[in-house]
């Protein structure tokens, strides 16, 4: 009888309709589920444009002299970079020379946490990383440009005015961390920035 | 199963078509939302190319290409300030800075599998003029004006004089008349013809001007810039070749803001890769105070005119140019290319 099995027929559409609409939404959730390129702090783009700005921010310091400036900022008498604690790296604020104004322009203002080291070749064998600017562990997302400085045997040390140390200069200087490696070269010193989001 | 309704047939009031029609509907809502997740995952497959750049590492290549230009450029400075005696040992000097920088930049790059290795090539022969006493910028025998080098020729493809820098621990001159000039014209031109002169005066305490006339055959460009230094500074940091004062841009020597070229030498109709010279003179030279130093092409088998030049300033064998081999390997690029280092070289 047709009408008698209606019912049923009904009951299994409606079910294999359930089923094919549930499918199908479960299907394009997978595929817009959470990728690289979504909106948070580790999205894909954010970490470009921070690359981006991080090689900027070197090769504009290098343009003008200013990285080799702050890599010579040294207080030789006190053996650490003019104005750090005892520690040794500036935690809050940059140094105060041009290389640390533009690191303060490009990434303080837009809530970007920042370390710089500096690495170089040990007399002997093997390299050294010393921590410049330190702001703590970077987090997982975290970019990195560097740059290479050559320091040559006649390259004064910066006193903290920021003016030229006529008396000192780097092969004279008895505690700056890099040692003399070279007949003039004095040593190449990488700067790195790493750079994160926070 | 159902039947399918018959045509003209009546709907009762139970409906006895619609499991067929939600049927339908779910399937058609089914493929709707396949294929708009379909759209949506191209969309964002292509946002993800679109923000990949390039991946085979050019990028990469050329910035290390640009800071090895400026470290072999530290390198050739150095020499030419240290181990210029004889050319012989000016080569060999720079030989060793560019084995040493390219054995520890090597080493850097290799830390994050990279090779990049520099060799030395080739140097093209120059003479450096330079005052490091801080007296006035006259010669020694206090003559104010006065050719400071006469018969420099110009690199193919490039200018022939690099590096001229300026330390002024003072400018008496505050106007145009009493300036201290710097001029650039053509050997054997009369008058001011295919002649480039920069003027340099002071309008305030901390403020200097520098006024530059380019002279071609028929007409004369003057173009004018003013540069304030940062307070707290002792010396005026002229860089004419690169066209700044205290690093600040001064556009009366580089390219005015008409776009018209007033490079350091502009105007002088020299061609370059060609035997035609250029003689630079400074006239009231006494009106600055300070130091100096540039460096000037010699052609091969040529001399320069220095008669005026004693013991302050001085001129000393120099480098003008030095050619390396800069190679950089990666898994995905191989970039080979010889590159001409002339630190502080203006456009032609």
């Amino acid at each position: 009888m047709v009408t008698r099995e209606r019912a049923q027929a009904h009951t299994l559409e409606a079910v294999v309709a359930g089923l094919l609409l549930l499918s199908s939404i479960i299907f394009a959730l997978q595929m817009t589920a959470v990728t690289p390129l979504s909106a948070s702090t580790s999205s894909q783009h954010i970490e470009n444009q921070q690359r981006s700005v991080a090689q900027g921010v070197l090769a504009t310091a290098d343009s003008q002299g200013a990285l080799k400036e702050s890599v010579l900022y040294w207080n030789d008498t006190g053996g650490q970079f003019h104005g750090t604690s005892d520690i040794g790296y500036y935690t809050n604020d940059p140094p105060k020379t041009t290389f640390g104004a533009i690191l303060r322009d490009a990434f303080d203002d837009r809530s970007i946490s920042y370390n710089v080291y500096i690495t170089y070749r040990k007399q002997g064998s093997g390299q050294a990383r010393k921590p410049v600017i330190y702001r703590g562990r970077p987090s997982d997302n975290a970019v990195s440009a560097a740059r290479s400085v050559t320091l040559m045997d006649d390259d004064p040390l910066i006193d903290a005015d920021g003016s030229v140390n006529h008396s000192v200069n780097v092969s004279a200087a008895s505690t700056y961390p890099a040692q003399n490696v070279g007949a003039s070269v004095y040593n190449v010193v990488r700067v790195e920035v790493v750079a994160w989001r926070i | 199963m159902a039947d399918l309704r018959a045509v003209g047939r009546r709907l009762g009031p139970t409906g006895d078509e619609r499991g067929q029609i939600i049927l339908i509907a779910a399937f058609a809502m089914a493929v709707t939302f396949v294929t708009l997740a379909l759209v949506v995952n191209s969309a964002i497959f292509t946002e993800n190319l679109a923000s990949r750049g390039e991946t085979a590492g050019s990028n990469d290549a050329l910035s290390t290409r640009a800071m090895v230009e400026t470290n072999v450029g530290e390198g050739i400075a150095a020499a030419n300030r240290n181990n210029n005696s004889s050319p012989s040992e000016l080569e060999t000097a720079t030989r060793a800075d560019i084995r040493n920088l390219s054995r520890q930049t090597g080493r850097q790059a290799a830390r994050s599998g990279r090779v990049v290795d520099v060799t030395y090539q080739s140097n093209r022969p120059g003479v450096r003029i330079a005052q490091t006493d801080g007296s006035a910028l006259t010669t020694g025998g206090g003559v104010t004006d006065y050719r400071v080098v006469g018969g420099v020729s110009r690199v193919d493809g490039a200018n022939g004089t690099r590096a001229f820098e300026i330390a002024a621990s003072d400018i008496t001159a505050t106007d145009n008349a009493s300036a201290f000039e710097v001029s650039v014209q053509r050997t054997g031109a009369t008058g001011n013809e295919n002649s480039w002169r920069a003027r340099i005066y002071r309008t305030g305490a901390e403020t200097v001007h520098i006024r530059t006339l380019r002279n071609n055959s028929t007409s004369t460009l003057v173009e004018d810039c003013e540069v304030t230094r940062d307070s707290g500074l002792s010396t005026f940091r002229i860089d004419l070749t690169g066209g700044t004062v205290d690093g600040e841009p001064c556009d009366a020597l580089g390219t005015a803001p008409s776009g018209a070229n007033v490079h350091f030498g502009a105007g002088t109709d020299v061609t370059p890769g060609g035997t035609d010279t250029y003689d630079i003179e400074f006239a009231n030279a006494d009106q600055v105070t300070g130091n100096f130093s540039m460096v000037v092409y010699r052609r091969p088998s040529t001399t320069l005119d220095l008669s005026s030049i004693g013991t302050s300033p001085t001129s000393t064998t120099a480098l003008y140019d030095v050619t390396v081999r800069y190679t950089h390997l990666t898994t995905d690029l191989r970039y080979e290319t010889d590159l001409r280092v002339a630190p502080g070289e203006p456009d032609v």
